[in-house]
């Protein structure tokens, strides 16, 4: 076909170029049904994986019994232990890699995420502070004192970097993110190490999981994450024009400033609600949207929710490895998003010196 | 480049946490090799053996003006009869208090209390030394003791540190079984030039758990698992731990299966469930713990344990944070009284 459509001279040229250009716009399309239909085949997967592992064999043919009214042990077990643990896997992916796709776009770096505004880092702190110092404390209110801590981290970064101007230049939001986190993180260690008592179960929660997840916990997380998805999904324009750069997106009319700080809002919002429940999952926020970019292109209005199916997935697989580690004890699901995510984000590292040099 | 080298940092430190955390269950493991407690030690056949030891004890330094201590950190040789101790672990505060001691310093994590009853009053006055995990060099070196006893694991990075103050020697507490405990016991009286004193209280030692066990009915074949209940974590200790390792003194099994590496497990609910221990002794910490979370679940209910009226609170001083000879026999003591009211 090819050698036949070039032996014929000049004249199917700009046919070829139409038929070229055609499919390409399809293609795009394509790609993103495409990638959300494997995401979800993905998660219905992962979904029915997670649901039949654990250290008790229960057929899966007890599930509908255990969705409508669970009576017997395993029906309880796949009921209230892993039903909640695989929702919870998806809710804190979903968070997590939404909170790290925004703080890209909002800190205009490829780099950044969510702890680059120190709101893991703050999360973690409370959260510890209230084991360690006053343990009367945690319990109920402890996912809003984690909340607290996040926001309060995260607006006193925005505060830092942009006090006294109007403006909230990116690389100042990103020092005072990364300096108020190891400010916060150095905190924490003091915590861990005057408090020898709970050492061992705050390691394993700071490494990050859904190990001990229950419906009181999804339930805690859900409205945050949905306020914070909603919230995400509808910056989708602002954010792919702020994506122009910041002089064009002024020159369009946009309001840069709101854009950036409903946006770190958001993140606060996520990330807080994730970590207070699962702990800091390490480098969710960072791989997955950039996964989500290169399979889909960098439109916000696509990259949001397939960042939040992927997140999900990828939180949810990880669950399910770690479940392989030590059979049949408890590894957070942490230890495998980091062993995926440091090379990754080496790699990534790597390729952005290269481009912008 | 800021940036990305915080980020370079900070994924070292997630995994220099995962490795440091993978570090700490093998400690446990690679020390745990020893063989199981109790019986009588392969050298009974020498006249001053001492009762529980095992045979990788110096004994022969026993009562030498001049002694070499076998320790988990190298050789220590010590002349004289030290008199001013340090002690970095509870561990070690049981050492000497069975030997008719007291340290002058404690790494007591600045909770006095955390000293348990029965060693708090023959411990008399001391100076707190700081944390355990972090003791204070200066006030160390302030009391210019003659011996410092520290845990192999936690004080390796500062033994040479501690090498100059006083000559040092170095056991597994933190990750220690009872078999180590006991040895530790024996090679610290060996240490002190107090060998008589402690191979007679070990005698004693051996006799006491022997009626404890005495105590449980013939036909006791029931499976206990002692836990650590946090608000983060349900910790279960495999049999090769110290306090399964006391509870297996006083023939009283442990309901999880050989583990192999780990000093402790984590458990998710659905694990407990399916270990099935019989009885269970909870060591919780203050304030709401996972473990309030779990009782609520029909699950937590089903429990053998649970169902027969089994699972009983325990103090985490006395149970699992002082590993002791003296301290094993609170143990025992007080688990013989919660399961059979003696």
């Amino acid at each position: 076909m090819a050698v036949s459509a070039s032996s014929v001279g000049t004249v199917p040229k700009p046919s070829v170029d139409a038929t070229h250009k055609r499919p390409k716009i399809v293609t795009n399309k394509q790609r993103v049904t495409w990638v959300a239909l494997v995401l979800l085949v993905l998660l219905v997967a992962g979904a029915v994986w997670g649901l039949s592992i654990g250290s008790q064999h229960i057929p899966l043919t007890q599930l509908p019994g255990a969705i409508v009214k669970a009576d017997t042990p395993g029906e309880l077990i796949l009921q209230s232990i892993r039903l909640p643990r695989v929702v919870l896997a998806l809710c804190v992916g979903a968070a997590l890699a939404v909170a790290g796709a925004l703080m890209q776009a909002v800190a205009a770096n490829p780099l950044a995420a969510p702890e680059i505004m120190g709101v893991n880092a703050g999360a973690v702190f409370v959260v510890v502070l209230a084991i360690t110092v006053v343990p009367s404390l945690s319990g109920a209110p402890t996912i809003l004192l984690a909340f607290g801590g996040a926001a309060a981290a995260g607006v006193s970064v925005m505060l830092l970097a942009g006090s006294g101007r109007g403006r909230v230049s990116p690389v100042r939001l990103a020092l005072a993110g990364v300096t108020a986190s190891s400010l916060l993180i150095s905190l924490t260690q003091v915590l861990i190490i005057f408090d020898e008592n709970s050492t061992d179960s705050v390691l394993f929660w700071l490494v990050g999981g859904v190990n001990f997840a229950s419906w009181h916990d999804v339930r805690n997380l859900l409205p945050w994450l949905v306020l914070g998805l909603l919230g995400a999904f509808a910056m989708a324009r602002p954010l792919n024009l702020l994506a122009l750069g910041e002089d064009m997106a002024r020159g369009l009319g946009q309001n840069v400033e709101r854009t950036r700080i409903i946006g770190s809002a958001l993140v606060i919002v996520l990330c807080g609600a994730a970590v207070s429940v699962a702990g800091p999952v390490a480098f969710i926020g960072l791989i997955v949207p950039h996964i989500m970019r290169r399979l889909v292109g960098s439109s916000y209005t696509v990259l949001l929710p397939l960042s939040a199916l992927g997140g999900g997935a990828l939180v949810l697989y990880a669950d399910i490895l770690s479940r392989y580690i030590k059979p049949p004890f408890e590894v957070p699901a942490g230890v495998v998003t980091a062993l995926l995510g440091a090379p990754i984000f080496v790699y990534l590292a790597r390729r952005q010196k290269v481009t912008t040099s | 480049m800021s940036l990305s080298a915080t980020k370079v940092r900070r994924s070292v430190a997630v995994l220099a946490l995962t490795v440091a955390a993978a570090a700490l269950t093998a400690c446990g493991a690679t020390a745990s090799s020893s063989s199981p407690a109790a019986g009588a030690a392969p050298n009974a056949d020498r006249a001053a053996a001492a009762t529980g030891v095992s045979s990788s004890v110096n004994l022969d330094s026993c009562s030498k003006p001049t002694r070499t201590i076998k320790h988990d950190l190298g050789t220590t040789t010590i002349t004289g009869n030290p008199t001013r101790v340090v002690a970095l672990e509870y561990s070690f505060v049981d050492a000497l208090v069975a030997v008719g001691m007291s340290p002058i310093g404690v790494a007591d994590d600045n909770q006095p209390k955390r000293i348990i009853p029965a060693l708090r009053d023959k411990v008399g006055a001391y100076k707190s030394v700081g944390l355990r995990a972090t003791p204070n060099i200066q006030v160390i070196t302030a009391l210019k003791p003659d011996l410092i006893v520290a845990d192999s694991g936690r004080h390796k990075a500062i033994y040479a540190q501690l090498s100059k103050i006083a000559p040092t020697i170095a056991y597994a507490s933190l990750n220690g079984n009872y078999q180590q405990v006991l040895d530790s016991e024996m090679s610290t009286a060996i240490a002190l030039n107090k060998c008589d004193e402690m191979k007679q209280r070990l005698a004693e030692h051996g006799k006491l758990m022997a009626g404890y066990k005495a105590e449980a009915p013939a036909d006791e074949n029931r499976k206990a698992l002692f836990v650590r209940a946090s608000d983060k974590g349900f910790t279960g200790f495999p049999p090769k731990a110290y306090t399964p390792g006391v509870l297996s003194a006083i023939g009283i099994g442990s309901a999880l299966p050989d583990s192999g590496t780990d000093a402790s497990v984590s458990l998710t609910l659905e694990t407990l469930v399916a270990t099935k221990p019989d009885i269970m002794f909870i060591a919780a910490n203050d304030g709401p713990t996972l473990r309030d979370t779990w009782a609520k679940s029909p699950l937590w209910k089903q429990l053998p344990a649970v169902a027969n009226n089994a699972s009983y609170d325990v103090d985490p001083n006395e149970w699992s944070r002082s590993r002791g000879l003296i301290a094993s026999e609170v143990v025992a003591q007080e688990a013989v009284k919660l399961l059979y009211g003696k």
